[in-house]
């Protein structure tokens, strides 16, 4: 057939005087072509898509300077810088208490400024962690038997969620941590339907690098250990299950033994990173003493501050549908039972969260109800991947309501973007996760750039002014370089110019120790900065002061 | 319909009016712009909030001053829904309701009963509304006490009973909803469409966020224009080119909304909303901007400071607002209609009759709730119970309907049924012969420390009014009040309303036909 004769066939219109209505045959061809090359290319058009939106946004926070607006971001490339420049490069500044991986991932690139001091170094895993679990979510919702149209419409609700958007295009860590969870779920659940080892290999895998991101990927293995366990228990017997056991343990758990192991070696305790001085534990002990830690042994208000963190971040009426698609997938007999409750890992960011509330392992603020601030209401973003893959499932399920539920998401989203409304945004710019120390650090970079001299720091409390001073960190002395910490803390006058600390608080390393040398009153004090106090060398002492990096390689 | 079910269908609709009719809020006579500022008019009478006295001044200024702009004396009467536009005072609220009662202003003023006859246009909106939830719930196929239960859940056991005594748009846009759907329901030809578009734009005249409330309406009426059709093996797309033709009744509606519009704003596409609005007035007639500025209104404006229409709704107000409209002690469906919980069960009995409609139905009430729970305040200000969800409380009536001729002999839904019926019916009536000016819980603790005593909050105050004696039906306070107390009066409504109920749903227990 000719290609003018084929257009006709495909709009063939016809008038029928009685009722007044013009017809237009569908061509039946086109239709299947159509559909045939969504099921081909769907996917592929879809990751490009995400690909595209996630530069997009990036280029929209970075240009909006949000992207670097979480203090714990500046401290995260602090970390990843350290290990490729400073006064004690190494591995070992990898520390405690944040697991490496991110850091890690960086070192390829944070050795160029640019790429350390616009958080591109951490935002690149970011991004590909956002495309990542886009496409994870797809190809999860595949493994459910969820059509095309579902599939779409999961991802779009994960790639148009506004928290996602921002998070992904900063240095934090929980779209890589996101990634990595999802896709060992995408594993659990391959291999709960295929019975192959080699995708129980690739769930362990990515089990075990989520596992050195953050501590909800550690839950994850414990959580799919005992799902895999009782699953080839019940259906092989004992022998089958240890052997499981076994077998996830050794991958999935080598992660956590490394952990244990660097622990043991870099700070002659495998528990440091649990009960160290600047662990969470150390952290929540504090703000127990506070008052603050409401959520502590008390399940109701547990579970009531991760359900606003959860609907803040991810838009209330979307959990309530992804509620109802997860209850349709736990009774939907078309899907195996074990397929049902092997989608229960899905909801395993949620168990996590509000257990470690429960034990006072977490703290997270929600302005106005239960704090004047917001403080790591980004965790309950976690569950966004499972809500969009559990609202794709219900789209898929409920044919009839779906004008209902796309028209509902739609709404949702257009009004979502015209306010604005993101919570980590937020939290980032007004709440306790950000802090604004462009006075301090803008008085370094302003008189120490182009001097010489060190400026002695503590990393733990003041990461962000080292971040944002601009100066290479070299120029600082802090708590990972080693003897050059040991000389300045103790005689100050010789290895610091300047001094960035807050005066009389004995959590600050810096002031404790400087205290004690009874040296401050060679310094003049600057001034006093939300954050720090800054304290320069007299003059009449600079003469002694030792300006070069002279101690040669550390062990 | 049978004889019989003529007669009952008529002596239930007459029962309905007489309800109304002695439910319904006022006073007796026709005050002028300065006499209706009087408290006995105002906070002790029936223009107890700002929503009623902002409409009614719209209605008097065209009737009395043949002007949309307001005198003086009526700008504070309106305040602080009254906005300043090219030096005039202007209503902040959409114009509809306020033309719509003209006809009866003006009828009454003749009789000294001018806010009575305004009031009562709304009553019989409501009463609109009652008949056509019941002819909904036949024409899907539910029994015929079953409609009448139905309604009358609706009109008197829901918030919609206080709202259909009071001057308020809620009960219009209702008839707006339930009108569409009936006419979408029973008519499959294209020219009653005209009837539907008529409607979705007249609602806009009512009330802004109608838009959003009737656009499944809209979009679905559409498809009777524009559809996929089956035909053998070959699929078509069929365009009722004629249909293009009813769009034709939107044109009247328009051109009068653009000319108030104009009048009012100097600008045909301003939102009324969207004006900046004029807290207070001082002695000379100015605005005082420091006070506008700040907008602390304790009683609550369904106008807001944002000044973009979509800056109404904020999806960061989800969570609160979702409590509020479903579950709080201020305003939640628990406390103040929790029969309509029952709804939901009625929506699975609609959907083996009638899956579009279910969808239809469904899709409203998703968008009723999630649109005013984004709402800035959800609370509607001083209001008695969600006002702003009556619109689902009709549909969700519907539902029930289905819900009763679907399980009318099943004993668990009876004993879930019968109580809460009986409940919510007790608690609207309390409701509707008081007051609505119930404070939000968030108001309460800065209300005790104006007026250093307890405040109330919930029904519990209108309870408190009526241990007063108080109540401000038109009716008990010209001829009751000597005879009975307000508590008195309230039992023997909500005795009556309860009783009629009972003994429909008794019959329709012992018939033996569910088309009954």
């Amino acid at each position: 057939m000719t290609k003018s004769k084929t257009l006709k066939s495909a709009v063939k219109s016809s008038k029928s005087p009685r009722d007044f209505t013009l017809k237009f045959k569908i061509n039946p061809d086109w239709n299947k072509a159509l559909v045939l090359w969504f099921a081909r290319y769907g996917l592929y058009l879809m990751t490009m898509l995400l690909v595209i939106v996630s530069i997009g946004a990036f280029w929209y926070f970075h240009t909006t300077n949000l992207t670097l607006s979480y203090n714990d971001a500046r401290s995260h490339l602090n970390i990843g810088r350290r290990v490729v420049e400073g006064l004690k490069p190494g591995m070992a500044q990898l520390g405690s208490v944040w697991l490496p991986l991110p850091h890690l991932l960086m070192v390829p690139t944070i050795w160029n400024d640019y790429m350390w001091h616009t958080g591109l170094s951490g935002a690149i895993q970011s991004m590909a962690s956002f495309v990542a679990t886009g496409y994870l979510i797809w190809k999860i919702l595949s493994l459910l038997k969820v059509s095309q149209l579902g599939r779409w419409v999961g991802v779009i609700v994960f790639a148009t969620n506004l928290n996602i958007l921002f998070l992904q295009s900063t240095a934090m860590t929980e779209l890589l941590l996101i990634a990595t969870m999802n896709a060992g779920a995408y594993e659990l659940l391959k291999y709960n339907n295929n019975q192959q080892i080699l995708s129980l290999i690739k769930a362990s895998f990515w089990i075990m690098l989520s596992t050195l991101i953050r501590y909800d990927g550690w839950f994850l293995c414990f959580y799919a250990l005992i799902f895999l366990v009782g699953q080839a228990w019940y259906r092989k017997g004992w022998k089958a299950g240890e052997g499981i056991f076994f077998l996830f343990c050794t991958l999935a758990g080598f992660g956590i033994f490394l952990w244990f192991l660097w622990n043991l070696l870099i700070f002659g305790d495998p528990l440091y990173f649990a009960f160290g001085p600047y662990s969470a534990h150390a952290q929540q002990e504090q703000l127990d003493i506070a008052g603050v830690l409401i959520t502590k042994k008390d399940i109701v208000q547990s579970l009531m501050t991760y359900w606003y963190a959860m609907a803040y971040n991810s838009n209330t009426w979307m959990v309530l549908m992804a509620a109802v698609g997860a209850v349709i997938i736990a009774f939907d007999k078309t899907l195996k039972p074990s397929m049902r409750i092997a989608s229960s890992v899905l909801i395993a960011p949620l168990i996590f969260n509000i257990l470690a509330l429960y034990l006072g392992h977490s703290v997270l603020f929600i302005q106005g109800i239960n704090g004047n601030t917001w403080f790591n209401v980004r965790y309950g973003i976690m569950m966004m991947p499972s809500i969009a893959v559990f609202i794709g499932y219900l789209v898929d399920r409920a044919k009839n309501f779906r004008p209902t539920i796309i028209g509902l998401l739609l709404l949702l989203i257009f009004l979502t973007f015209s306010n604005f409304d993101a919570v980590t945004i937020d939290d980032g710019r007004v709440g306790s996760s950000q802090k604004n120390v462009s006075e301090v650090s803008g008085w370094l970079e302003r008189n120490a750039a182009n001097e010489e001299g060190f400026v002695l720091i503590s990393a733990a409390s003041h990461d962000a002014i080292i971040f944002s001073s601009n100066l290479p960190m070299k120029r600082f002395i802090h708590e990972g370089t080693g003897t050059y910490w040991e000389n300045a803390t103790s005689s100050p006058d010789r290895w610091a110019r300047w001094i960035v600390m807050r005066t009389n608080d004995n959590n600050d390393q810096t002031f404790k120790l400087v205290n004690q040398s009874q040296a401050l009153y060679k310094y003049d004090l600057v001034d006093s900065y939300p954050f720090a106090d800054i304290y320069q060398l007299k003059p009449e002492y600079l003469d002694q002061l030792n300006t070069e990096a002279n101690l040669g390689p550390q062990r | 319909m049978t004889l019989v079910q003529r007669v009952i269908s008529l002596f239930i609709g007459l029962f309905v009016i007489a309800i109304f009719a002695v439910s319904l809020r006022g006073n007796w006579g026709a005050p002028n712009s300065i006499e209706i500022g009087a408290s006995n008019w105002t906070k002790d009478g029936p223009f107890e909030s700002s929503n009623e006295r902002g409409r009614f001044a719209l209605t008097y200024s065209v009737v009395e001053d043949n002007s949309v702009a307001f005198s003086l004396p009526l700008a504070r009467f309106s305040t602080p829904d009254v906005a300043q536009a090219n030096g005039k005072f202007v209503s902040l609220f959409a114009p509809g309701l306020s033309y719509l009662i003209i006809p009866a202003y003006m009828l009454g003023r003749e009789h000294e009963l001018s806010q009575v006859a305004s009031y009562a246009v709304i009553a019989l909106f409501a009463v609109f509304n009652f008949l056509l939830i019941r002819a909904l719930v036949k024409h899907f196929g539910g029994s015929f006490l079953a409609g009448n239960i139905a309604a009358l859940l609706f009109v008197f056991g829901s918030p919609g009973f206080a709202y259909g005594v009071s001057f308020y748009q809620h009960h219009v846009s209702t008839f707006a909803i339930l009108a569409s759907l009936y006419i979408l329901a029973r008519f499959k030809n294209v020219w009653t469409l005209g009837l539907v578009w008529f409607l979705c734009v007249a609602s806009l005249t009512v009330d802004y966020p109608n838009f959003f409330l009737m656009l499944p309406i809209g979009l679905y009426a559409l498809t009777r224009i524009v559809f996929v059709k089956q035909e053998k093996d070959d699929r078509y797309i069929n365009f009722k080119y004629l249909g293009l033709l009813t769009f034709v009744t939107m044109v009247p509606v328009i051109y009068f909304f653009m000319q108030f519009n104009s009048a009012s704003y100097g600008n045909p596409f301003q939102l009324s909303g969207t004006v900046q609005s004029a807290v207070v007035i001082t002695e000379e007639g100015k605005v005082d901007v420091s006070e506008g500025a700040k907008r602390n209104n304790a009683q609550g404006s369904e106008t807001k400071n944002d000044k973009t229409a979509i800056g109404f709704f904020d999806t960061r107000d989800l969570p609160n607002g979702l409590y509020t409209h479903i579950l709080s002690y201020d305003r939640g469906m628990i406390l103040y209609t929790p029969v309509m919980f029952l709804g939901i069960l009625g929506l699975v009995a609609l959907y083996k009759k009638n899956k579009t409609m279910t969808v239809l139905i469904s899709t409203i009430v998703c968008l009723n709730l999630l649109v005013y729970s984004m709402w800035g305040d959800p609370y509607g200000g001083w209001s008695f119970g969600s006002r702003y969800m009556v619109p689902a409380y009709a549909l969700l009536s519907v539902a029930i309907g289905m819900a009763i001729t679907e399980w009318r002999r099943s004993w668990w839904f009876l004993l879930l049924l019968i109580p809460l019926a009986w409940y919510s019916i007790t608690i609207n009536t309390i409701g509707a012969v008081t007051s609505n000016e119930n404070p939000p819980k968030s108001e309460v603790l800065a209300l005790e420390s104006l007026t250093n005593q307890r405040e109330r909050y919930t029904f519990t105050r209108n309870m408190e009014m009526l241990n007063q004696n108080r109540s401000k039906s038109f009716a008990y306070n010209t001829w009751f009040s000597n005879n009975v107390n307000a508590w008195q009066f309230v039992t023997i409504l909500a005795t009556s309303i309860n009783g009629v109920l009972t003994i429909s749903l008794l019959a329709l227990i012992l018939a033996k036909s569910k088309k009954v």
